[in-house]
């Protein structure tokens, strides 16, 4: 049973972002500010002169901006960095799943990118209506798959082949959750094919 | 995979959202409320007054205070969580599957042997390219993951079902059903190799 449990977790972890980026450059941009921080205390302990400001007069700096400060920029900049914050907490938040799709398994847990579901289904299209690589394309969303047909010129396809062909593909692949097809058979044929 | 921890990084950027926030409204109301810039210019007066009476109430030397050496030693520790917080990310890759111990001594499964069984049996098939296999220590329980990359074009219900085989064989070699994670993904081989035509 513990190794199902732990299987699920393998899953969990492959297709969500564990956010270590964000998480890192969040990190190197406190650690830059801190760095210069420290430096200027320890600058101004020594009593040498500062890179860019002691620490008693940043805290001036601070305490006199709305007066220094024109009052729409510091809007804008107040409104930036609120911003900034929203940012990171739609990181922290959100899923961040990725586009994998989770196939049934009792054994294993199996995760398939989508552009291998693309390029099967859009083989599989190419093959039932007889076209050319170039005259399908296929994009693959969380929910949605669409197929982008264009048919050789003067030889019109059938839809619900093209659809059948498709579903039958996706029928064996076991994706959760099931996707919706859609196919898009476009009006102009291509010529010279 | 690896055995990040998620929860924390989550957990840290929401705290830095909501400081950044705060901060953030805090100065654009500074900016258009007159009321708050007053406040703000008050608040700061008082601590730009205050400063030297607090610097000189610890004094260590005649210029220097206790409380630059505090403040300063709380960068320092900032530094130090952060550094920590770079360092706490990836990790828990293993080169060992399993491991068993009885009086004669121990015996541990390397990693090679189950990539090197996985791969021999995945790369006959045709419509495989090529198949990588790590293992991962992930909440003190070691799991597998195959990457499987195919051709591009091929049938991911077949790749799986490959795979899958290929695990039961596994399986019946350790005696011992580790977890396993197979990905299925494309990657340069596949970028650069044909379609089947036929298959």
């Amino acid at each position: 049973m513990s190794e199902l449990l732990h299987t699920r977790r393998l899953l969990r972890r492959e297709t969500h972002s564990s956010r270590a980026g964000a998480s890192v450059t969040a990190a190197v941009v406190g650690l830059l500010g801190l760095a210069w921080l420290g430096t200027e205390a320890v600058l101004s302990l020594l009593d040498q002169p500062p890179l860019v400001a002691n620490p008693p007069s940043m805290l001036q700096w601070a305490a006199d901006l709305p007066e220094s400060t024109l009052p729409w920029g510091l809007a804008a900049a107040g409104i930036g960095l609120a911003l900034i914050g929203l940012v990171l907490l739609l990181v922290a938040v959100t899923p961040g799943t990725k586009a994998l799709h989770v196939v049934d398994q009792d054994r294993t847990a199996v995760v398939v990118d989508s552009e291998v579901i693309a390029a099967a289904v859009s083989r599989r299209t190419r093959q039932e209506a007889g076209l050319d690589p170039d005259q399908v394309s296929t994009r693959v969303d969380r929910r949605r798959i669409t197929v982008d047909v264009r048919p050789t010129s003067g030889s019109p396809l059938d839809e619900s082949t093209i659809r059948s062909a498709v579903e039958d593909e996706l029928s064996g692949y076991g994706l959760r959750p099931e996707p919706t097809v859609r196919i898009n058979i476009r009006h102009e044929g291509a010529l010279g094919i | 995979m690896s055995s990040t921890h998620r929860w924390l990084n989550r957990t840290l950027l929401a705290v830095l959202g909501l400081i950044l926030v705060a901060v953030g409204a805090l100065t654009a109301a500074a900016g258009l409320v007159p009321d708050v810039a007053e406040a703000w210019t008050s608040t700061g007066a008082t601590a730009v007054n205050g400063l030297p009476a607090l610097l000189a109430s610890a004094p260590l030397t005649a210029d220097t205070s206790w409380w630059t050496i505090a403040a300063l030693a709380l960068v320092v520790v900032c530094v130090a969580l952060l550094i920590g917080w770079i360092a706490s990310q990836g990790g828990g890759r293993t080169s060992t599957v399993g491991r068993q111990g009885s009086a004669m001594g121990n015996t541990t499964v390397e990693t090679s042997l189950v990539a090197d069984a996985l791969r021999t049996a995945l790369e006959e098939n045709g419509q495989i390219l090529a198949v990588a296999v790590s293992s991962w220590r992930v909440r003190r329980q070691t799991g597998l993951r195959v990457r499987v990359q195919p051709r591009r074009g091929a049938s991911p219900g077949a790749v799986v079902a490959a795979a899958n085989e290929a695990i039961a064989g596994l399986d019946t070699l350790l005696g011992e059903r580790i977890p396993v994670l197979v990905s299925v993904q494309t990657g340069a081989r596949t970028r650069f190799t044909r379609t089947r035509r036929v298959d």
